[in-house]
């Protein structure tokens, strides 16, 4: 049977009714038409489907939706504000660390929990705090600068 | 098949929910690993019980010279512990291991626990710490070791009533010192193998040792003749380490050998070994 | 040439704010309103004939709306030259995973469930894996007793073995006199290399959507890299008119060479037409390991003959592909595997046989390097062991037998932009070859290495390319070229841009969608920035024929006085006489436009056909084989852990020549992310099978390299070598294949220059390593 859930998504409220094994990333994509969140492996390895709840990064594969219930989520739809593109999004395009755009959107919520909890990374904490997303087009090393580029941006 | 969705909001509620379902019942905590067999339908319980709305089982609390771990407590909570890390700062470290940041903000050492995959990370160096649990069910709260507590592959002493409520670790008022390490391909793999070494030492060497193999048996298994014979050892700074241990107990792994489980697991032990004495000497 | 604006310049991804966005069009997204979800029952067993299909039960469970198996679809084969293969097994399945029964229902749960409710009866057939055993006289299954009357491509025709019943294609290449060349030698070495299967695991799984439309046409959106080889393979597979066919690719997730045949589309479309709704079909991470296409395992054996100075006289190759169930892609990868052996190195007296060979295991099929990964990696590391046992420094081996400009290689081509021994050059210097090692910390111990690659790109050929001039000065772009990460469409808009003389914003891209953009073979073998590049060229000077042609009169000048800028038309060396594009149009009644008095629209096309010379079928001699060679070199430092047999890669350097590099930084992300692809091949990756089902079809098991295990930017480098090509678009040739391949054999000589074991396996598992070295030490 379904259960009710109360959703808030990028400042948004939504009431839905979910089944208890309906995972947060499948509602996020097929419910709330959210497809920024990709779906990768459905193992919680790929991180494609990375967003943050409550403050912290999760992978939204591998929670119930209803454990989201009344919890605050972004979702990289709501990365921006007001059509002003957030720094990390800026630098993942300045750095050219967009290839193919799949891992993209997990790639950018990892990392703006990653600097949100740590303004100021090295090179060494950037590797390792997006160890849980993969990429196989980029070998990782523009997004690394990308992220490093948007620290400094956000610390200016 | 329909299933039915709970959210108890204290562990009584849970153990009622437990008690009344037993075996058509499923716990989910962080689910890092049940979501999984959910998905592939390995487990399809009727009754769904979720217990990330028990606000007080998430704590980390020192009490009567033992740090209590609430089981629902996530890893990320521990690993970031300024009490963890002041305590047990070798158990802190572990956790920066153990899959990736955002499978430790969800996932709890409760979950991981009762999960009992040999592989993973926690169980042997809480066994070396000679870590209790505290099991519950609606009428019921008992301790006992960790170590009998884990019984096989994927099991636990845990009946279809019953669950983790809490970690207890001692904390050890000897000069002591510990280590874990394991072998993965990648950072943040389960292990393929591992080690951890509890060490107490006095004027005459050392007094205490524990240590266990992870992840090659069907689970973490202690290594009581090593133990006995690390007892005394290390007065004069040296150390002879023979790692051997039972080669039977070794499963098999679709991508690496017996052979090199073995191996690889003496390096991790000997590694863990002296590390944790070079620690207790520093105490 | 005249300095270039546009091309050469790092411009910013014309994807990129779409993706940063999360706006980004995936056909994993698509959810079209009334669809369907589509699950697949597939083979448990490697090889099998199927007695019965039974789907009564699954056809009663509420929600069940089609049902479709080999009996539904037309008898026919699809392939990639060699037309083998069925979209659903007959009676007969040749490996785990593939399709037999095909369920189209109103949820993905209830299509799964349905699956369980089908009884499928097989008797099992003897498995064939091993390709060396497959490939005898005597194999233990002939796994397609039909073989010699397939039909096949006539551009391609397969050469078969009469004494090899399961080997489906056989190339050779005969160059000099091999006998004679192994009598001048000083001395004959001869070893064995083997590489492992690996899945290109793409991000975005493989996924296709269908609708039957009410007149009969089906509309299909895929994630593909072959837009118009997709099409065909449809319409083979299911005979249907090429007109009643339209394929759209969006944005694709990841290809690699993976998304080039209809692993989902054709069970979508058949399903979309039996039950007249829309049809969701998306791979499962499993079903890509089990059921998308692979990179061919292999077995390599090579023998040289050489001088006491390190002089190549004599190279004998025996390359043995893995090829799995059905030949796909890699009919063509038996043949272009051998160019790995072509591209690099002057050897006078040469001959190769490369075979491709069918076993009970998923498809091998194209996997980016198309074969010269393997034969790369059997190449360098045995140059390496010439190296060890004439006691030269393998760099200076390499240096001594490089082709020069030229040179005829033993294909029988002219050697020409052969960037080689600049990018070997490069590397050397970057990687600190000749500096002092690191200190070695505990088991820990330091090393470095080099290794060279080469990649061909395919010949013949073509592309297309539709130019539209818009009245507000904008440039519209058609294309096919695939966008999958590469950066197509950026390269191909930076093209135009440079054509038209205009900002690179100004120029706007329509791709991938077979109804109005015009046909490209597509994104395969780095052939868009040549082939599609050249096509864009040539369809903007149509455009600006007919653009000339219009402002003649306007100007009053001859076209050919007439040039372009900003949208603008000048007369050549009179800046103040010009007129903007929108003035060529007139003002149509009711406000409702602009439009040109003749022509219809300002439109330019152009086919680009890259010709092959005619090829000696008995010893692969010709004098244009390929269409052109990228080369590079890989540096590598690596630590090697003693006691475990870890590697850890500390430092990578990689120098390739492209051509002109038509996006500096597109070009470097290329570079990057073939060192991370080829740290994943060299160090960690390889599918498991028991009795032929896949025992690692996850991300867990089957371990890619994750930001840990890569080197951060401060020791990942990447420098463009640029030996223009004369038939490129302003001189470019391509980049994205060749970067995976050197990065192997280069950690390989690391390890040896750190510990002293040489390996010839791929990957070099930690285990090897820790064999290796319990050898070296007993």
């Amino acid at each position: 049977m379904k259960y009710p859930l109360k959703l808030h998504v990028n400042q948004r409220t939504y009431n839905l009714e979910v089944y208890p094994s309906q995972n947060l990333r499948d509602v996020l994509r097929e419910e709330l038409g959210l497809t920024g969140t990709k779906e990768g492996c459905s193992t919680g390895n790929c991180g494609a489907c990375t967003v943050i709840m409550n403050g912290m990064s999760v992978k939204s594969c591998l929670i119930l939706a209803l454990q989201a219930d009344g919890k605050e989520i972004l979702t990289v739809e709501g990365l921006s504000t007001n059509g002003q593109l957030h720094p990390l999004q800026e630098s993942f395009i300045d750095k050219q660390a967009v290839q193919c755009g799949y891992c993209t959107p997990g790639m950018l919520m990892s990392a703006k929990a990653l600097l949100d909890q740590n303004p100021n990374p090295t090179e060494e904490e950037v590797r390792d705090g997006l160890h849980g997303n993969i990429c196989r087009c980029t070998g990782y090393v523009k997004i690394v600068e990308a992220v490093l580029d948007a620290a400094e941006k956000i610390g200016q | 098949m329909n299933m039915f969705y709970y959210e108890p909001k204290t562990f009584q509620e849970a153990c009622d929910l437990l008690n009344k379902y037993q075996d058509d019942a499923k716990l989910i905590a962080g689910g890092q690993s049940l979501m999984i067999l959910l998905r592939q339908k390995v487990v399809v319980p009727e009754h769904l019980i979720n217990l990330k709305n028990i606000k007080e089982g998430a704590y980390i609390k020192e009490e009567g010279g033992e740090l209590k771990i609430g089981a629902l407590t996530t890893h990320r909570q521990i690993e970031k512990s300024p009490l963890v890390r002041e305590k047990l700062p070798a158990f802190a470290e572990v956790f920066s291991g153990i899959g990736s940041v955002q499978v430790r903000n969800w996932g709890t050492i409760g979950g991981n626990l009762a999960h009992s995959d040999p592989a993973g990370d926690l169980a042997p160096i809480l066994m070396v710490l000679g870590a209790r649990v505290r099991v519950i069910s609606k009428s019921n709260s008992n301790e006992m070791p960790l170590e009998s507590f884990i019984t096989g592959y994927l099991e636990t002493k845990l009946r279809a009533s019953e669950m983790l409520q809490e970690i207890i670790i001692p904390l050890s008022k000897a000069k002591s010192g510990m280590a874990y390490e394991k072998e993965s391909v990648r950072a943040g793999d389960m292990a393929m193998a591992s080690a951890a070494a509890f060490i107490e030492i006095g004027s005459k060497g050392i007094t205490r040792a524990k240590v266990v193999v992870g992840a090659v048996g069907e689970m973490p298994i202690r290594l009581e003749n090593l133990e006995k014979e690390l007892q005394g050892q290390g007065s004069k700074g040296e150390l002879h380490i023979d790692p051997k241990f039972d080669q039977s107990i070794i499963r098999m792994d679709p991508y690496v050998s017996k052979e090199y489980k073995y191996e690889i697991s003496k390096v991790k032990l000997r590694n863990v070994i002296q590390t944790a004495f070079e620690r207790a000497k520093q105490a | 040439m005249s300095e270039l604006n546009v091309v050469g310049k790092s411009v910013k991804r014309y994807d990129a704010l779409e993706k940063v966005t999360g706006k980004a069009p995936f056909v994993y997204d698509m959810f079209l309103p009334d669809m369907l979800w589509a699950k697949v029952l597939r083979s448990p067993y490697p090889h099998a004939k199927i007695i019965k299909i039974d789907t009564t039960e699954a056809e009663k469970l509420p929600g069940v709306v089609g049902i479709l198996t080999a009996a539904d679809l037309p008898k026919t084969n699809h392939g990639a030259g060699l037309i083998d293969e069925p979209t659903m097994a007959i009676d007969r399945v040749r490996f785990v995973g593939e399709p037999v029964v095909a369920v189209a229902a109103e949820s993905e749960d209830i299509a799964q469930e349905a699956l369980t409710l089908i009884d499928v009866e097989y008797e099992e057939l003897p498995g064939v894996f091993d390709p060396e055993i497959a490939m005898q006289t005597n194999p233990p299954s002939i796994i397609h007793p039909d073989l010699r009357s397939y039909s096949f491509s006539p551009v391609v025709p397969p050469a078969f073995d009469d004494d090899k019943p399961n080997v489906y294609n056989h190339y050779k290449i005969r160059h000099g006199n091999l006998e004679a060349g192994f009598q001048q030698a000083d001395v004959v070495i001869e070893n064995r290399f083997t590489t492992a299967m690996m899945q290109h695991c793409q991000m975005e799984p493989h996924v296709a959507v269908a609708r039957a439309e009410v007149n009969g046409d089906i509309t299909v959106w895929t994630s593909a890299q072959t837009i118009y080889g997709i099409k065909q393979m449809l319409c083979d597979a299911l005979q249907m008119s090429s007109s009643k066919v339209r394929v759209i690719v969006p944005y694709v997730g990841g290809g690699y060479g993976g998304k080039v045949e209809i692993k989902t589309e054709a069970i979508a479309v058949g399903l979309a037409m039996k039950t007249r709704r829309p049809v969701r079909f998306a791979f499962t991470r499993e079903e890509v390991f089990t059921s998308a296409s692979v990179r061919h395992p292999s077995v390599i054996y090579v023998k040289d003959g050489v001088k006491k100075d390190g002089t190549l006289v004599a190279r004998e190759v025996k390359v043995i592909l893995n090829g799995g169930a059905y030949s796909a892609y890699g009919y063509l990868t038996v043949r272009n595997a051998s160019f790995g052996a072509v591209g690099t190195y002057k050897v006078p007296n040469f001959k190769l046989d490369s075979y491709g060979v069918y076993t009970n295991l998923p498809i091998g099929g194209a996997f980016r390097g198309f074969g010269s990964n393997q034969v790369c990696w059997a190449i360098e590391c045995q140059m390496d062991r010439i190296a060890d046992h004439l006691n030269i420094d393998p760099v200076e081996l390499r240096r001594k037998n490089l082709l020069s400009e030229g040179e005829i290689n033993v294909s029988g081509e002219t050697t020409h932009s052969y960037g080689t021994k600049e990018c070997l050059e490069k590397v050397v210097e970057e990687i600190g070859y000749n500096q002092p090692k690191g200190e070695s910390k505990g088991p820990w111990k330091r090393g470095r290495g080099i290794g060279l690659a080469n990649k061909y790109s395919i010949a013949p050929t073509s592309s297309c390319a539709i130019i539209k001039l818009h009245d507000d000065g904008y440039v519209e772009l058609r294309t096919s070229a695939d966008e999958m990460g590469q950066g197509s469409r950026t390269v191909l808009a930076q093209i135009a841009a440079e054509e038209f003389n205009v900002e690179f914003d100004k120029v706007k891209v329509v791709a991938g969608d077979t109804l109005i953009t015009p046909y490209d073979q597509g994104s395969i073998s780095s052939r868009t920035t040549y082939n599609t590049g050249n096509a864009v060229r040539l369809a903007c000077e149509d455009a600006k024929r007919q653009l000339f042609k219009q402002a003649a009169k306007k100007l009053e000048a001859p076209p050919e006085k007439l040039e372009t800028a900003n949208g603008r038309v000048f007369v050549k060396g009179s800046p103040d006489r010009s007129i903007a594009f929108g003035d060529l149009f007139i003002p149509t009644m009711f406000a409702s436009g602009k439009v040109l008095k003749q022509g219809a629209e300002l439109l330019g096309k152009a086919t680009w056909y890259q010709f092959a010379s005619a090829e000696d079928k008995e010893t692969g001699q010709g004098t244009r084989v390929v269409a052109f060679y990228i080369h590079g070199a890989t540096g590598a430092e690596v630590e090697v852990n003693e006691e475990t047999g870890e590697v850890r890669v500390i430092k990578a350097v990689s120098a390739f020549d492209m051509g002109k590099a038509i996006n500096p930084e597109l070009c470097e992300q290329q570079i990057e992310g073939g060192i991370g692809m080829g740290i994943g091949a060299a160090l960690y990756e390889e599918m498991a099978f028991d009795n032929g089902a896949v025992l690692n079809p996850n991300f867990m098991d089957y371990k890619i390299p994750t930001s840990r295990e890569i080197p951060g930017p401060s020791n990942v480098k990447s420098f463009i070598v640029e030996a223009n090509h004369p038939d490129g678009p302003f001189g470019a040739k391509g980049i994205g294949e060749g970067v995976t391949i050197s990065v192997g054999p280069a950690i390989q000589a690391a390890i040896n220059d750190a510990v002293g074991i040489r390996l010839g396996d791929m990957p070099m598992t930690r285990e090897r390593v820790f064999q290796a070295l319990s050898r070296k030490k007993a």
